[in-house]
C-alpha cells in the first residue's frame, strides 16, 4: 500500500547553517518552526484580548446596570462606568471574531500546522517558505484592523461574528468595514497556509513515509488544509461583496430598508439569505477546521501516554475524511429558522445527524485506545482525556440542534452558546493546551512545570464546566443569546442567579489562564532541559534534537519503517518502537 | 501497516454486545419516560399541542443522549482509573490495533439511532413549517395578523372586523398581540429594516423575518393568558429591548378589544413616518 515517496529536496536542502541576521532569524523568518512559534506567541497575545472581551460580556449579563470595576470610569466615563448596550454588542462580536479568526484557527493551522508538519513527515521545511512567512505577516494587519475598529467613530463591528446583513451592511461608521478587511486578511493567510501544507504533505514526505504511516496529527492537518483551501475563498468572496456594499453602495444582500425617517436602498432586491448561505458555506466547515487538528493531536497524545497503539487507525483517518466531506453539506443547519425553505431544512437535518456518526466513531476509538493501556497522566494527557469527555458533551448537545423542531425552540438561545463553547473552548482549546504541553519540549528543548500544568488543568476543567454547562439549562429555560440585559424579561429573572454564578466561574477561568501563560514563559526560559524524545514517542519529530536546527535533521533524513503507533510492541524490549528504527529481519516480523 | 489483528484484552462476543447494548438503551428510555423525568420542566409552560410535540422530541433526544453520555463518560473515567500506570510497574500495555466487530457495531448502531431520530422529527417539523400544513387563510376559523418587525419594536397589524387589509377598520398596535384561544392563528411576518426573529417561547416556535418577504407562522393556543414575545435575532443597539406580549383571550374578549380599538384609531391617517414609507413600499410591491 505505502509507496515510499521520493524526496529530492530532503537531500539537497541539507544543514546549510548560513549566518542569518537577527531580523531574518527571528522576525522575517522563513523557517517553518520559527513561523509556527511566532503564530503561537501572537495567538496568546490575541487570546488575552479576546478573553478580556468575554469578561466584559459576562459582567454585563450578570450585572447589567453595574459598574465595570477598575476600567469602568476610563472606558465608560459618560455613563458612570456602566457599559452601554452598543458596546456590549461590540464586545461579543469582537470576542467571537478574535477567538475564531485570530486564536483558534491560527494556533491550530498556523502554529501547530507549521511547526509539526515538516517535522512529523520528515521534510526539511515547507514547500513554499516565503508564502509561509507571508501567511504569518498578514495576521498582524488583521489584528490591527480589529483593534483600530474600536477607536474609530461609531466603534467596532456590532453585528455579531456572523455579520448578517442588513444590520452589517447598513451599520454606520468604519468599524464594520475594518472588520470585513480584517477577516479578508485572515482568509488570505489561511489560503496561503493551506496551499503550503497540502503541497508539503503530498510531495515532501520522508522515504518510507506512506500516507497510511502518517500520524493522525498530520492527517488531520492535511484534511483541514483541504477544507481551508476549498471553503475560505467562498468566505473571501462574501466578504468582498459585503465590502462593496459598504463602500460602493451595491445591494447584494440588502433589500429596501426603512430606517428612522429615511428609505435606504429603495427598490433594492438584495437577498439577506444569500449572505447566510455563503457565510455558512465557509463557517460550517470552519467549525471542523477548528476541531479536526485538535482531534488529530489528541489521538497522538492519547496513544503516546496510554503506551498503546491508536485503536482503529484507518477508521480514524476515514472518519476524519467523512467529517470533512459531510461538513460541506450541512451548512443549512444554521439556517433552519432563517426563512430558508423548510423542505431543505429536512434534508440538512439528515446530513447533520449523519455527521454525528464519524464523530461517535472517533470517540469510541479514543476510548478503545485507553482500554488496556498503561496510562501516564502528564498535563498533556489530562487535557487530552478531558478533550474526549468535553467533546462528547459538545457533540451530544449538537443532536438537539440538528433536530429541526427542537431547534425551533433553542435556536439563538444560550443552548447554542453552550454548544459552541463546549466544542471550541473545552474542545479545541483543550486540544491546543494538550498540544502545547506535549510539543513544547520539541519547540524549546525544555519541559513545562508539571505541577503548575496540573493546577492549570484542574482550574480550567472545573471552571470551564462551571461557566458553560449551565448555559444549556438557561438556554432551554428560554434565555435568548446576545441580549445585554436579562432583567428586561420577567421570565428570565429566575435565571439571573445562575447567570451570576457563570460569570464568577468565567472570571476564575480567565484568571487561571494566566497560570498557563506564566508557566509557558517560565518553562520557555528556564524549564527542565530534555533530550530528543522525552515522552518515549514513536513519531519522526522525536528523532531530531530538541529544539531542531535549521533543516530539521542534522544528517540525512531518517527512513520510515512503520506507522507511528507501535507502542507495547512484542518485537522489542522497550514499550515503544519509533517509526524510523530499523529492526533486524526476523522470521516472525510481518 | 498490515500488522495482524490481535485479540483485545477481553473476549468480545459481537452478538451479545449488540443485543446487550440495545436492551440497555431501550430499557433506559422506557424507565425514564415512565419516571416522569422531563427536560421541558425547565422550559416555559407549553400553550399549544405543537409545543407538546416538540417537548416530546426534546425528551426523546435527552434520553438517548443521556444514555451515551453516561456510557462514554463512565468508560472514560473507568479506563482512566483502571489502566493508570502505577509507580514502579514495568508491564506493557496490550498491543491492540483495533477490533473489527466492535468498530462495525459502534458505527452502525449510532448510525441507525441517529437516522431514526432524524426521521422521527419530520412530522413535527412539517406541522410547524411546511406551507402545506398551514391553516387556510380563507377559513373563518383562522385568525390572521401581520407582524411588522422594526428596530426595536414589534407592531401588529390586524385586518379588523371586516377581515380585509387596507380598510378603515384596520388596526396597527405596537407591543401587544391579542389572539383568540382554541383557534388557528396565522402570523404573516414582515420586517421593515434588518433581520429580526419572532419567538414565542411558550409555543416553541421561532421564525426569522427577512426583508422583502412575507413568512407565515402558525400556532393554536389552547389556554388563555399572557406570554412573552421575544426578538431572537440580533437587530442592533436596542435588540435587548425588543419584546412584546402575547395575550390569548376568549374569542369574545378578543373581538371586543379589536372593535374598540378600530373605532378609536384611524388607520389611514397615522402620522408615523415609518408607517407611511411602509405603505408606499407595500403598494409598489402590489403593483408589480
Amino acid at each position: 500500500m505505502s509507496h515510499p515517496p521520493t524526496n529530492p529536496s530532503s537531500v539537497e536542502h541539507d544543514t546549510h547553517d548560513h549566518a542569518q541576521g537577527f531580523w531574518q532569524k527571528y522576525v522575517f523568518s522563513k523557517d517553518h518552526k520559527t513561523i509556527g512559534i511566532q503564530f503561537l506567541f501572537s495567538s496568546i497575545i490575541w487570546g488575552v484580548v479576546g478573553g478580556s472581551l468575554a469578561m466584559l460580556v459576562r459582567h454585563k449579563i450578570a450585572w447589567p446596570t453595574g459598574q465595570i470595576p477598575i476600567l469602568g470610569d476610563w472606558l465608560f466615563g459618560e455613563t458612570g462606568g456602566v457599559m452601554n448596550e452598543q458596546f456590549y454588542n461590540m464586545a461579543f462580536t469582537m470576542h467571537a471574531s478574535v477567538m475564531i479568526f485570530l486564536v483558534i484557527i491560527p494556533v491550530l493551522a498556523g502554529a501547530f500546522g507549521n511547526f509539526l508538519i515538516p517535522l512529523m513527515i520528515g521534510a526539511r521545511d515547507m514547500a513554499f517558505p516565503t508564502l509561509n512567512m507571508l501567511s504569518y505577516w498578514v495576521m498582524w494587519p488583521a489584528f490591527a484592523c480589529f483593534i483600530a475598529s474600536f477607536l474609530v467613530e461609531g466603534g467596532a463591528a456590532a453585528s455579531g461574528w456572523t455579520a448578517y446583513p442588513p444590520l452589517s451592511s447598513t451599520a454606520l461608521g468604519n468599524g464594520q468595514t475594518l472588520w470585513v478587511i480584517g477577516v479578508i486578511l485572515v482568509g488570505w493567510s489561511s489560503i496561503m497556509g493551506a496551499v503550503n501544507y497540502i503541497t508539503t504533505i503530498i510531495t515532501m514526505r520522508a522515504p518510507g513515509m506512506g500516507f497510511f504511516r502518517m500520524p493522525m496529527t498530520v492527517w488531520a492537518l492535511f484534511i483541514t488544509a483541504i477544507l481551508q483551501l476549498l471553503a475560505t475563498p467562498v468566505l473571501g468572496s462574501a466578504m468582498m461583496m459585503l465590502l462593496i456594499e459598504r463602500i460602493g453602495g451595491a445591494s447584494f444582500f440588502t433589500p429596501t430598508v426603512i430606517s428612522g425617517a429615511e428609505v435606504l436602498r429603495a427598490g433594492s432586491e438584495g437577498q439577506p439569505l444569500l449572505w447566510q448561505h455563503l457565510f455558512w458555506f465557509y463557517s460550517h466547515p470552519a467549525v471542523y477546521i477548528m476541531i479536526l487538528p485538535a482531534m488529530g493531536m489528541v489521538s497522538d497524545i492519547l496513544a503516546t501516554f496510554a503506551r498503546k497503539p491508536l485503536f482503529g487507525y484507518r477508521p480514524m483517518v476515514y472518519s476524519i475524511s467523512a467529517i470533512a466531506g459531510l461538513g460541506f453539506i450541512v451548512w443549512g443547519h444554521h439556517m433552519f429558522q432563517s426563512g430558508m425553505n423548510p423542505y431543505l431544512g429536512s434534508a440538512f437535518m439528515i446530513g447533520t445527524m449523519m455527521i454525528a456518526l464519524p464523530s461517535a466513531v472517533k470517540v469510541f476509538n479514543w476510548l478503545g485506545t485507553l482500554w488496556g493501556g498503561q496510562i501516564r497522566f502528564t498535563s498533556a494527557m489530562c487535557f487530552a482525556c478531558a478533550f474526549v469527555s468535553m467533546f462528547v458533551i459538545g457533540g451530544l448537545s449538537g443532536i438537539y440542534m440538528a433536530a429541526t423542531p427542537v431547534d425551533s425552540q433553542i435556536h439563538d438561545t444560550y443552548f447554542i452558546v453552550a454548544h459552541i463553547h463546549y466544542v471550541l473552548f473545552t474542545g479545541s482549546l483543550f486540544g491546543i493546551f494538550a498540544g502545547v504541553y506535549y510539543w513544547l519540549p520539541k519547540m524549546r528543548g525544555r519541559k513545562f512545570d508539571e505541577k503548575l500544568g496540573k493546577l492549570h488543568f484542574w482550574l480550567t476543567f472545573i471552571f470551564g464546566n462551571g461557566t458553560f454547562f449551565l448555559m444549556h439549562i438557561v438556554g432551554m429555560g428560554g434565555m435568548q443569546r446576545r441580549i445585554a440585559n436579562p432583567h428586561m424579561y420577567e421570565q428570565l429573572l429566575k435565571w439571573q442567579g445562575l447567570n451570576q454564578f457563570m460569570t464568577w466561574c468565567a472570571f476564575i477561568l480567565f484568571a487561571s489562564q494566566f497560570i498557563f501563560i506564566f508557566n509557558f514563559l517560565k518553562s520557555w526560559m528556564s524549564g527542565e532541559k530534555v533530550g530528543k524524545n522525552p515522552w518515549d514517542a514513536n513519531s519522526m519529530e522525536w528523532t531530531t534534537p530538541s529544539p531542531a536546527g535549521h533543516g530539521n535533521w542534522p544528517g540525512e533524513i531518517p527512513t520510515v519503517y512503520r506507522g507511528a503507533y507501535e507502542f507495547a510492541s512484542p518485537l522489542v524490549d522497550e514499550d515503544f518502537l519509533p517509526q524510523t528504527r530499523k529492526l533486524d529481519p526476523k522470521p516472525q516480523e510481518g | 501497516m498490515g500488522s495482524p489483528e490481535q485479540a483485545p484484552p477481553t473476549k468480545v462476543k459481537p452478538g451479545a454486545v449488540v443485543i446487550g447494548f440495545l436492551v440497555l438503551l431501550i430499557g433506559e428510555i422506557i424507565i425514564l419516560s415512565n419516571a416522569g423525568l422531563s427536560v421541558p420542566d425547565i422550559q416555559p409552560a407549553p400553550i399549544t399541542e405543537h409545543a407538546e410535540a416538540v417537548d416530546f422530541l426534546t425528551n426523546l433526544i435527552t434520553w438517548v443522549v443521556l444514555f451515551f453520555f453516561v456510557l462514554t463518560q463512565g468508560l472514560l473515567v473507568y479506563f482512566c482509573i483502571k489502566y493508570r500506570a502505577r509507580d514502579g510497574e514495568k508491564a506493557k500495555a496490550s498491543h491492540t490495533h483495533g477490533h473489527h466487530t466492535l468498530e462495525l457495531a459502534w458505527t452502525f448502531i449510532p448510525g441507525l439511532i441517529l437516522f431514526a431520530l432524524a426521521v422521527f422529527q419530520m412530522g413535527t417539523w412539517g406541522d410547524l413549517k411546511f406551507r402545506a400544513e398551514m391553516p387556510s387563510l380563507e377559513s373563518k376559523d383562522t385568525y390572521v395578523v401581520r407582524v411588522l418587525g422594526k428596530q426595536f419594536e414589534w407592531h401588529f397589524w390586524y385586518p379588523g372586523p371586516d377581515r380585509e387589509w387596507h380598510t378603515a377598520d384596520d388596526v396597527v398596535k405596537g407591543g401587544q398581540l391579542v389572539v383568540p384561544v382554541d383557534k388557528w392563528v396565522v402570523l404573516e411576518l414582515q420586517t421593515i429594516d434588518v433581520l429580526h426573529s419572532f419567538w414565542l417561547p411558550n409555543a416553541r416556535v421561532k421564525q426569522d423575518l427577512l426583508g422583502g418577504q412575507t413568512i407565515p407562522l402558525w400556532f393554536k393556543p389552547y389556554t388563555t393568558g399572557e406570554y412573552p414575545i421575544v426578538c431572537a435575532e440580533l437587530c442592533g443597539e436596542g435588540h435587548t429591548n425588543m419584546s412584546a406580549r402575547l395575550l390569548v383571550q376568549t374569542e369574545d374578549e378578543c373581538n371586543a378589544w379589536l372593535a374598540k380599538l378600530a373605532e378609536a384609531t384611524d388607520f389611514e391617517k397615522s402620522e408615523d413616518r415609518w408607517w407611511q414609507y411602509w405603505r408606499e413600499v407595500q403598494t409598489t410591491a402590489a403593483k408589480r
